[in-house]
């Protein structure tokens, strides 16, 4: 089936490889704190989002738990859990309440890009969202 | 994972927080009563199921998971061996709410509670256990 729409967001380049992201728009609890970010896609990644200490502090954001989690040389560390309400009008996700894992940047992960059709142009330092006709 | 954990898992699973009977548990998990009813007492044994008379006759037992013996397992679970294999969420040192979903866990109880009552870990390694890559 051939694409209909596409949404693009624009790869990060303050590394190198540039990386892809998604803009999404991420609250603290006080409705007041909010921050739009370009956030990293990270197919290594295998849960829904995990913040930086950073937007941890800019939108205070509580902590509401523990988890252990595998990294790609320990098994079982824990990482802190803290929630964060998060908005993509692009995926239909609107104020939504999540448990983000505290991390050294912010990512969404593949939990994110689930049930969806992407197109990463690494020519155009695009990351896209594909809409096809029907869906 | 230990059969008699595992089996407590199971058991979360199907039957939640609604008392159950050995008949439901043999049905559920396809299993002789002779090993059903092994299986109750070490459960039972280790607190993590109660058992009451049934209300209307002595003969038959009426179990449920108790989930503040197992909250406090979940803790120190890891020490324990407990390996639920879900996410569990807490309010004041019991267990509230579980689900193989962290995100759907974390939807439901925020719901009816506010961030600071609430505490959300891993009971055992959950099928979908999280991996990041750095």
């Amino acid at each position: 089936m051939a694409s209909k729409q596409r949404r693009c967001w624009r790869h990060g380049v303050d590394e190198d490889p540039p990386y892809p992201t998604i803009s999404a728009i991420l609250a603290g609890p006080k409705k007041q704190r909010r921050v739009r970010k370009a956030i990293e896609v990270d197919t290594g990644f295998s849960g829904t989002i995990a913040v930086d200490e950073k937007t941890v502090e800019e939108l205070q954001l509580p902590v509401i738990g523990e988890i252990t989690v595998n990294t790609a040389t320990q098994r079982g560390t824990p990482v802190q859990l803290r929630l964060v309400k998060m908005s993509i009008p692009e995926l239909r996700i609107r104020q939504e309440p999540l448990a983000a894992l505290t991390a050294t940047k912010c990512l969404l992960g593949r939990k994110m890009m689930m049930d969806r059709r992407w197109l990463l142009d690494n020519r155009a330092n695009e990351f896209c969202l594909l809409k096809h006709e029907g869906s | 994972m230990s059969y008699v954990p595992e089996t407590l898992r199971k058991l979360a699973r199907r039957f939640g927080a609604t008392p159950f009977e050995t008949i439901d548990v043999e049905k559920a998990l396809g299993l002789k009563r002779s090993y059903v009813k092994n299986l109750m007492g070490q459960l039972k044994a280790r607190g993590w199921i109660t058992a009451k008379p049934h209300p209307s006759t002595r003969r038959r037992r009426v179990y449920a998971i108790n989930y503040d013996a197992v909250g406090e397992v979940a803790v120190g679970g890891r020490l324990l061996g407990v390996e639920l294999g879900e996410y569990v969420a807490f309010v004041n040192h019991r267990v509230i709410d579980h689900d193989p979903d962290l995100q759907r866990l974390t939807q439901r109880v925020m719901k009816s509670h506010r961030p600071e009552q609430v505490f959300i870990t891993n009971m055992g390694t959950p099928k979908e256990r999280i991996s990041i890559g750095f």
